[in-house]
Protein backbone atom coordinates (compact mmCIF):
# COMPACT_ATOMS: atom_id res chain seq x y z
CA UNK A 1 0.00 0.00 0.00
CA UNK A 2 2.64 2.29 0.64
CA UNK A 3 4.28 1.56 -2.70
CA UNK A 4 1.25 2.50 -3.83
CA UNK A 5 0.80 6.03 -2.26
CA UNK A 6 4.12 7.05 -2.52
CA UNK A 7 4.08 7.94 -6.22
CA UNK A 8 0.83 9.46 -5.74
CA UNK A 9 1.52 11.89 -3.25
CA UNK A 10 4.94 13.02 -5.55
CA UNK A 11 1.98 13.29 -8.46
CA UNK A 12 0.01 15.56 -6.16
CA UNK A 13 3.16 17.49 -5.00
CA UNK A 14 3.46 18.59 -8.47
CA UNK A 15 0.66 19.36 -9.84
CA UNK A 16 -0.25 21.69 -6.46
CA UNK A 17 2.18 23.69 -5.90
CA UNK A 18 2.37 26.60 -3.42
CA UNK A 19 0.28 30.36 -4.48
CA UNK A 20 2.73 32.71 -5.33
CA UNK A 21 1.99 36.42 -6.26
CA UNK A 22 3.36 39.10 -7.86
CA UNK A 23 1.61 42.05 -6.28
CA UNK A 24 0.79 45.00 -8.24
CA UNK A 25 0.11 48.26 -6.71
CA UNK A 26 -2.14 49.11 -9.65
CA UNK A 27 -2.99 47.20 -13.21
CA UNK A 28 -4.43 50.95 -14.37
CA UNK A 29 -2.48 53.40 -15.22
CA UNK A 30 -4.01 56.83 -16.63
CA UNK A 31 -1.88 59.35 -18.19
CA UNK A 32 -3.45 62.63 -19.56
CA UNK A 33 -1.01 63.71 -22.16
CA UNK A 34 -0.30 66.67 -23.72
CA UNK A 35 -0.88 67.99 -27.18
CA UNK A 36 3.31 67.63 -28.57
CA UNK A 37 3.59 63.82 -26.74
CA UNK A 38 4.95 61.61 -28.72
CA UNK A 39 5.30 59.16 -26.38
CA UNK A 40 4.45 59.01 -22.34
CA UNK A 41 5.41 56.45 -19.66
CA UNK A 42 3.98 54.43 -17.18
CA UNK A 43 5.29 52.23 -14.14
CA UNK A 44 3.48 49.51 -12.96
CA UNK A 45 5.18 48.43 -9.32
CA UNK A 46 5.43 44.90 -8.16
CA UNK A 47 6.45 43.14 -5.28
CA UNK A 48 6.44 39.37 -4.78
CA UNK A 49 5.08 37.56 -2.22
CA UNK A 50 4.04 34.08 -1.34
CA UNK A 51 7.09 32.62 -2.89
CA UNK A 52 9.86 33.39 -5.86
CA UNK A 53 8.73 33.88 -9.05
CA UNK A 54 9.66 33.85 -12.35
CA UNK A 55 8.63 35.72 -15.29
CA UNK A 56 8.17 33.53 -18.34
CA UNK A 57 7.07 35.82 -21.06
CA UNK A 58 6.14 39.81 -21.51
CA UNK A 59 3.60 41.21 -24.30
CA UNK A 60 2.75 44.70 -25.42
CA UNK A 61 0.07 43.84 -27.60
CA UNK A 62 0.96 46.44 -29.98
CA UNK A 63 3.95 47.92 -31.69
CA UNK A 64 2.78 51.82 -30.44
CA UNK A 65 3.80 49.61 -27.01
CA UNK A 66 7.37 48.96 -25.40
CA UNK A 67 7.48 47.48 -22.44
CA UNK A 68 10.71 46.25 -20.01
CA UNK A 69 10.72 44.42 -16.50
CA UNK A 70 13.00 47.19 -13.93
CA UNK A 71 15.71 47.05 -12.45
CA UNK A 72 17.64 44.92 -14.65
CA UNK A 73 20.52 42.16 -12.90
CA UNK A 74 23.52 43.34 -12.18
CA UNK A 75 25.05 41.98 -15.28
CA UNK A 76 22.48 44.01 -17.50
CA UNK A 77 20.63 41.58 -18.55
CA UNK A 78 16.73 41.22 -18.07
CA UNK A 79 15.79 40.09 -14.60
CA UNK A 80 13.38 36.93 -15.14
CA UNK A 81 13.52 35.46 -11.96
CA UNK A 82 12.04 37.48 -8.37
CA UNK A 83 12.84 36.56 -4.53
CA UNK A 84 10.16 36.81 -2.32
CA UNK A 85 9.93 40.49 -0.97
CA UNK A 86 11.23 41.63 -3.82
CA UNK A 87 9.97 45.07 -5.72
CA UNK A 88 10.47 45.81 -9.20
CA UNK A 89 8.83 47.70 -12.22
CA UNK A 90 7.49 47.23 -15.43
CA UNK A 91 7.97 49.89 -17.48
CA UNK A 92 5.80 51.37 -20.38
CA UNK A 93 6.52 53.57 -23.13
CA UNK A 94 3.60 54.15 -25.95
CA UNK A 95 4.19 55.98 -28.55
CA UNK A 96 1.01 58.49 -28.71
CA UNK A 97 1.82 60.06 -32.00
CA UNK A 98 -1.17 58.74 -33.89
CA UNK A 99 -3.28 58.65 -31.27
CA UNK A 100 -6.25 60.88 -30.29
CA UNK A 101 -9.05 60.62 -27.53
CA UNK A 102 -8.46 58.00 -24.98
CA UNK A 103 -7.15 54.72 -25.96
CA UNK A 104 -6.32 51.29 -23.80
CA UNK A 105 -3.12 49.28 -24.30
CA UNK A 106 -2.37 46.37 -22.29
CA UNK A 107 0.67 44.42 -21.21
CA UNK A 108 0.08 40.55 -21.05
CA UNK A 109 2.39 39.16 -18.41
CA UNK A 110 3.09 35.38 -18.15
CA UNK A 111 4.38 33.55 -14.88
CA UNK A 112 5.37 30.24 -14.90
CA UNK A 113 3.39 29.52 -11.93
CA UNK A 114 0.35 31.34 -13.04
CA UNK A 115 -2.69 29.96 -15.17
CA UNK A 116 -3.84 33.22 -16.64
CA UNK A 117 -2.18 36.36 -17.58
CA UNK A 118 -1.56 39.23 -15.52
CA UNK A 119 -2.97 41.94 -17.86
CA UNK A 120 -1.84 45.70 -17.51
CA UNK A 121 -3.35 48.20 -18.38
CA UNK A 122 -2.02 51.92 -19.39
CA UNK A 123 -4.74 53.87 -20.65
CA UNK A 124 -3.75 57.65 -22.49
CA UNK A 125 -6.11 60.51 -22.87
CA UNK A 126 -4.92 62.57 -25.53
CA UNK A 127 -6.39 65.43 -26.47
CA UNK A 128 -7.93 67.26 -29.12
CA UNK A 129 -7.00 70.47 -30.42
CA UNK A 130 -9.63 70.69 -32.94
CA UNK A 131 -12.46 68.63 -33.63
CA UNK A 132 -15.14 68.25 -36.33
CA UNK A 133 -18.00 67.00 -35.49
CA UNK A 134 -19.55 65.31 -36.85
CA UNK A 135 -17.07 63.19 -39.14
CA UNK A 136 -19.48 62.53 -42.06
CA UNK A 137 -23.03 63.51 -43.50
CA UNK A 138 -25.35 61.41 -45.45
CA UNK A 139 -27.95 61.57 -47.59
CA UNK A 140 -30.26 58.82 -48.64
CA UNK A 141 -30.70 58.51 -52.88
CA UNK A 142 -33.74 60.22 -53.86
CA UNK A 143 -34.21 62.52 -50.70
CA UNK A 144 -34.02 66.15 -50.41
CA UNK A 145 -30.74 68.12 -50.73
CA UNK A 146 -31.11 70.03 -47.15
CA UNK A 147 -27.94 71.52 -46.08
CA UNK A 148 -26.35 69.98 -43.39
CA UNK A 149 -23.68 71.13 -41.34
CA UNK A 150 -20.29 70.16 -39.86
CA UNK A 151 -18.62 72.36 -36.82
CA UNK A 152 -14.87 72.67 -36.51
CA UNK A 153 -13.98 73.48 -32.81
CA UNK A 154 -10.75 74.18 -31.29
CA UNK A 155 -9.90 73.05 -27.93
CA UNK A 156 -6.57 74.70 -27.59
CA UNK A 157 -5.07 77.80 -25.23
CA UNK A 158 -4.51 79.43 -28.62
CA UNK A 159 -6.13 80.09 -31.45
CA UNK A 160 -5.82 77.33 -34.67
CA UNK A 161 -6.73 78.71 -38.13
CA UNK A 162 -7.72 77.72 -41.32
CA UNK A 163 -5.01 77.98 -43.61
CA UNK A 164 -6.49 75.87 -46.64
CA UNK A 165 -9.85 74.02 -47.56
CA UNK A 166 -11.06 71.51 -50.40
CA UNK A 167 -13.41 69.35 -51.28
CA UNK A 168 -12.97 66.61 -54.42
CA UNK A 169 -16.75 66.77 -55.59
CA UNK A 170 -18.50 69.08 -56.99
CA UNK A 171 -21.89 67.40 -56.08
CA UNK A 172 -21.27 68.91 -52.83
CA UNK A 173 -20.71 72.16 -53.04
CA UNK A 174 -19.70 73.87 -49.26
CA UNK A 175 -20.32 77.39 -47.52
CA UNK A 176 -17.16 77.84 -44.69
CA UNK A 177 -18.13 80.46 -42.21
CA UNK A 178 -15.94 82.12 -39.64
CA UNK A 179 -18.07 81.92 -36.10
CA UNK A 180 -15.11 83.24 -34.14
CA UNK A 181 -11.47 83.23 -36.32
CA UNK A 182 -9.44 80.31 -35.11
CA UNK A 183 -11.87 79.11 -32.42
CA UNK A 184 -15.06 78.17 -34.00
CA UNK A 185 -16.33 77.62 -37.67
CA UNK A 186 -18.88 76.20 -39.59
CA UNK A 187 -19.16 74.01 -42.77
CA UNK A 188 -22.45 73.91 -44.98
CA UNK A 189 -23.41 71.26 -47.49
CA UNK A 190 -25.97 70.76 -49.93
CA UNK A 191 -26.07 68.45 -52.57
CA UNK A 192 -26.63 69.69 -55.94
CA UNK A 193 -28.34 66.07 -56.61
CA UNK A 194 -29.49 63.02 -54.59
CA UNK A 195 -30.60 61.16 -57.48
CA UNK A 196 -27.67 58.53 -57.70
CA UNK A 197 -24.82 57.01 -54.89
CA UNK A 198 -21.98 59.62 -54.73
CA UNK A 199 -19.31 60.41 -52.02
CA UNK A 200 -17.17 63.72 -51.36
CA UNK A 201 -14.25 64.78 -48.87
CA UNK A 202 -13.71 67.74 -47.64
CA UNK A 203 -10.50 68.79 -46.36
CA UNK A 204 -9.40 71.60 -43.70
CA UNK A 205 -5.66 72.54 -43.58
CA UNK A 206 -4.75 74.34 -40.07
CA UNK A 207 -2.35 76.36 -38.59
CA UNK A 208 -1.44 73.91 -35.52
CA UNK A 209 1.94 74.17 -34.02
CA UNK A 210 1.24 70.21 -33.12
CA UNK A 211 1.21 68.69 -36.89
CA UNK A 212 -0.98 65.78 -36.28
CA UNK A 213 -4.20 68.23 -35.97
CA UNK A 214 -3.12 70.26 -38.95
CA UNK A 215 -5.37 67.88 -40.97
CA UNK A 216 -9.30 67.90 -40.37
CA UNK A 217 -11.31 65.92 -43.12
CA UNK A 218 -15.30 65.34 -43.27
CA UNK A 219 -16.94 62.92 -45.63
CA UNK A 220 -20.55 63.45 -47.75
CA UNK A 221 -22.82 60.61 -48.62
CA UNK A 222 -25.44 60.11 -50.82
CA UNK A 223 -26.13 56.76 -50.31
CA UNK A 224 -29.40 54.20 -50.61
CA UNK A 225 -31.68 54.03 -47.46
CA UNK A 226 -30.89 50.50 -45.47
CA UNK A 227 -33.79 48.15 -45.31
CA UNK A 228 -34.30 48.78 -41.07
CA UNK A 229 -33.44 52.65 -41.46
CA UNK A 230 -36.90 52.69 -44.03
CA UNK A 231 -38.76 50.86 -41.61
CA UNK A 232 -37.48 52.88 -38.67
CA UNK A 233 -39.21 55.97 -40.62
CA UNK A 234 -42.49 53.98 -40.95
CA UNK A 235 -42.67 52.52 -37.52
CA UNK A 236 -41.54 56.34 -36.06
CA UNK A 237 -44.51 58.30 -36.83
CA UNK A 238 -47.02 54.91 -34.99
CA UNK A 239 -45.06 54.95 -31.98
CA UNK A 240 -45.81 58.45 -31.81
CA UNK A 241 -49.31 58.34 -31.39
CA UNK B 1 16.94 6.78 -4.36
CA UNK B 2 16.35 3.69 -6.41
CA UNK B 3 12.26 3.66 -5.20
CA UNK B 4 11.72 7.43 -6.48
CA UNK B 5 13.13 6.75 -9.83
CA UNK B 6 11.66 3.93 -10.10
CA UNK B 7 8.17 5.96 -9.11
CA UNK B 8 8.99 8.63 -11.41
CA UNK B 9 9.61 6.36 -14.54
CA UNK B 10 6.28 4.40 -14.16
CA UNK B 11 4.10 7.59 -13.75
CA UNK B 12 6.06 8.66 -17.08
CA UNK B 13 5.24 5.81 -18.26
CA UNK B 14 1.42 5.49 -17.33
CA UNK B 15 0.60 8.87 -18.29
CA UNK B 16 2.37 8.78 -21.84
CA UNK B 17 0.21 5.57 -22.37
CA UNK B 18 -2.99 6.90 -21.24
CA UNK B 19 -2.24 10.33 -23.25
CA UNK B 20 -1.55 7.81 -26.29
CA UNK B 21 -4.71 5.76 -26.31
CA UNK B 22 -6.94 9.35 -25.14
CA UNK B 23 -5.66 10.62 -28.78
CA UNK B 24 -5.61 7.33 -30.73
CA UNK B 25 -9.72 7.17 -29.40
CA UNK B 26 -10.69 10.95 -29.32
CA UNK B 27 -8.42 12.26 -31.89
CA UNK B 28 -6.14 15.11 -31.63
CA UNK B 29 -6.77 18.16 -29.23
CA UNK B 30 -9.54 20.68 -30.42
CA UNK B 31 -7.54 23.76 -31.29
CA UNK B 32 -10.61 25.96 -32.09
CA UNK B 33 -11.06 28.91 -30.44
CA UNK B 34 -13.82 27.77 -27.81
CA UNK B 35 -16.38 30.75 -28.69
CA UNK B 36 -20.36 31.20 -27.28
CA UNK B 37 -22.04 34.44 -28.65
CA UNK B 38 -23.63 34.33 -25.52
CA UNK B 39 -20.81 35.15 -23.30
CA UNK B 40 -19.34 37.83 -25.64
CA UNK B 41 -19.30 41.25 -24.79
CA UNK B 42 -21.10 43.70 -26.90
CA UNK B 43 -19.70 44.28 -30.87
CA UNK B 44 -17.89 41.13 -30.24
CA UNK B 45 -18.48 38.22 -32.68
CA UNK B 46 -17.70 34.52 -33.41
CA UNK B 47 -15.92 33.15 -36.45
CA UNK B 48 -18.83 30.49 -37.08
CA UNK B 49 -21.43 33.51 -36.62
CA UNK B 50 -19.57 35.69 -39.34
CA UNK B 51 -19.39 32.42 -41.59
CA UNK B 52 -23.07 32.44 -41.62
CA UNK B 53 -23.50 35.79 -43.07
CA UNK B 54 -23.17 36.79 -47.08
CA UNK B 55 -19.36 37.07 -48.05
CA UNK B 56 -20.53 39.37 -49.85
CA UNK B 57 -21.61 41.45 -47.10
CA UNK B 58 -18.61 41.09 -45.32
CA UNK B 59 -15.55 43.70 -45.28
CA UNK B 60 -12.79 42.53 -43.37
CA UNK B 61 -9.99 44.33 -41.52
CA UNK B 62 -6.85 43.72 -40.27
CA UNK B 63 -5.72 45.75 -37.09
CA UNK B 64 -2.23 44.29 -36.87
CA UNK B 65 1.21 46.18 -37.66
CA UNK B 66 1.44 46.13 -41.99
CA UNK B 67 3.69 43.58 -42.36
CA UNK B 68 1.57 40.59 -40.54
CA UNK B 69 -1.53 41.99 -43.14
CA UNK B 70 1.07 41.14 -45.78
CA UNK B 71 2.52 38.48 -44.42
CA UNK B 72 -1.37 36.39 -43.83
CA UNK B 73 -3.75 38.39 -43.48
CA UNK B 74 -7.59 37.33 -44.75
CA UNK B 75 -7.94 37.79 -48.53
CA UNK B 76 -9.48 40.88 -49.40
CA UNK B 77 -8.79 42.57 -46.30
CA UNK B 78 -7.92 46.32 -45.63
CA UNK B 79 -5.67 47.33 -43.05
CA UNK B 80 -6.64 49.54 -40.80
CA UNK B 81 -4.65 49.96 -37.74
CA UNK B 82 -3.39 51.96 -34.37
CA UNK B 83 0.35 52.05 -35.61
CA UNK B 84 0.16 54.10 -38.87
CA UNK B 85 -1.36 57.48 -40.14
CA UNK B 86 -5.37 57.25 -39.19
CA UNK B 87 -6.27 59.77 -41.84
CA UNK B 88 -4.98 57.66 -44.46
CA UNK B 89 -5.79 54.45 -43.46
CA UNK B 90 -9.39 56.02 -43.22
CA UNK B 91 -9.88 57.38 -45.91
CA UNK B 92 -9.22 54.12 -48.15
CA UNK B 93 -11.77 52.54 -45.73
CA UNK B 94 -14.34 54.76 -46.20
CA UNK B 95 -14.16 54.61 -50.05
CA UNK B 96 -13.67 50.37 -50.09
CA UNK B 97 -16.58 50.29 -47.62
CA UNK B 98 -18.73 52.83 -50.00
CA UNK B 99 -17.61 50.88 -53.37
CA UNK B 100 -19.69 51.64 -56.06
CA UNK B 101 -22.95 53.13 -53.80
CA UNK B 102 -24.56 50.06 -53.54
CA UNK B 103 -24.63 49.65 -49.84
CA UNK B 104 -24.01 45.82 -50.25
CA UNK B 105 -20.93 45.68 -47.85
CA UNK B 106 -22.70 46.02 -44.31
CA UNK B 107 -20.77 44.45 -42.15
CA UNK B 108 -17.05 45.38 -40.62
CA UNK B 109 -15.14 42.13 -38.71
CA UNK B 110 -12.41 43.71 -37.59
CA UNK B 111 -9.09 41.17 -36.10
CA UNK B 112 -5.92 41.11 -34.92
CA UNK B 113 -3.72 38.91 -32.86
CA UNK B 114 -5.97 37.42 -30.46
CA UNK B 115 -8.96 38.11 -28.27
CA UNK B 116 -9.19 41.28 -26.82
CA UNK B 117 -6.27 43.13 -28.75
CA UNK B 118 -6.85 46.18 -27.93
CA UNK B 119 -5.83 47.48 -31.97
CA UNK B 120 -9.01 46.00 -33.05
CA UNK B 121 -10.89 46.92 -29.87
CA UNK B 122 -9.90 50.60 -31.03
CA UNK B 123 -10.44 50.10 -34.63
CA UNK B 124 -13.99 48.96 -34.38
CA UNK B 125 -14.53 51.81 -31.92
CA UNK B 126 -13.55 54.37 -33.94
CA UNK B 127 -14.72 53.36 -37.41
CA UNK B 128 -18.44 52.53 -35.34
CA UNK B 129 -18.26 56.14 -33.89
CA UNK B 130 -17.30 58.12 -37.08
CA UNK B 131 -18.44 56.65 -40.27
CA UNK B 132 -20.90 53.23 -38.58
CA UNK B 133 -24.65 55.22 -39.39
CA UNK B 134 -23.11 57.67 -42.13
CA UNK B 135 -21.94 54.59 -44.13
CA UNK B 136 -24.36 52.22 -42.86
CA UNK B 137 -22.49 49.78 -41.48
CA UNK B 138 -22.34 47.54 -37.96
CA UNK B 139 -18.75 46.89 -36.88
CA UNK B 140 -17.75 43.42 -35.05
CA UNK B 141 -14.35 42.49 -33.34
CA UNK B 142 -13.80 38.93 -34.15
CA UNK B 143 -13.25 36.66 -31.01
CA UNK B 144 -10.05 35.11 -30.94
CA UNK B 145 -8.56 36.80 -33.95
CA UNK B 146 -5.98 35.47 -36.50
CA UNK B 147 -5.71 32.47 -33.88
CA UNK B 148 -9.57 31.92 -35.31
CA UNK B 149 -8.91 31.85 -38.71
CA UNK B 150 -6.26 29.88 -38.50
CA UNK B 151 -7.42 27.35 -36.34
CA UNK B 152 -10.46 27.23 -38.69
CA UNK B 153 -7.79 26.09 -41.49
CA UNK B 154 -6.14 23.17 -39.76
Amino acid sequence: MKRLLYPLFLLASVLAPARAEMAFETKLIEIHASPDDKSVRGEFIFEIKGQDETIKDYDAKCTCLAARVEPLNPDRSEKLKWEIGEKGKIMAQFDVSNFRGTVDKAIELNLIDGDAPIVLTIRVHVPELVKMEPSSHKWDVGSSPDAKVFKITVNHTEPIKILSHSGNNPNFPYELKTIKEGWEYEITVKPKSTEGSGIGLLSFRMDCQFPRFNRNIAYVVVRPALADEKDSRVVAPKAGK
Amino acid sequence: MKRLILSLAVITILSGAAAFVTWKIVGPPDRTVACDPQDLPVHHVCLSTVRGWNPEEILWVDARPRESWKEDGVAGSLLVNDQENWDDLEGQFVMTIFGDGSGIRNKVVVYCNQSGCSSSIYVADRLRERHGETLGFEVYVLHGGVKALKAENQ
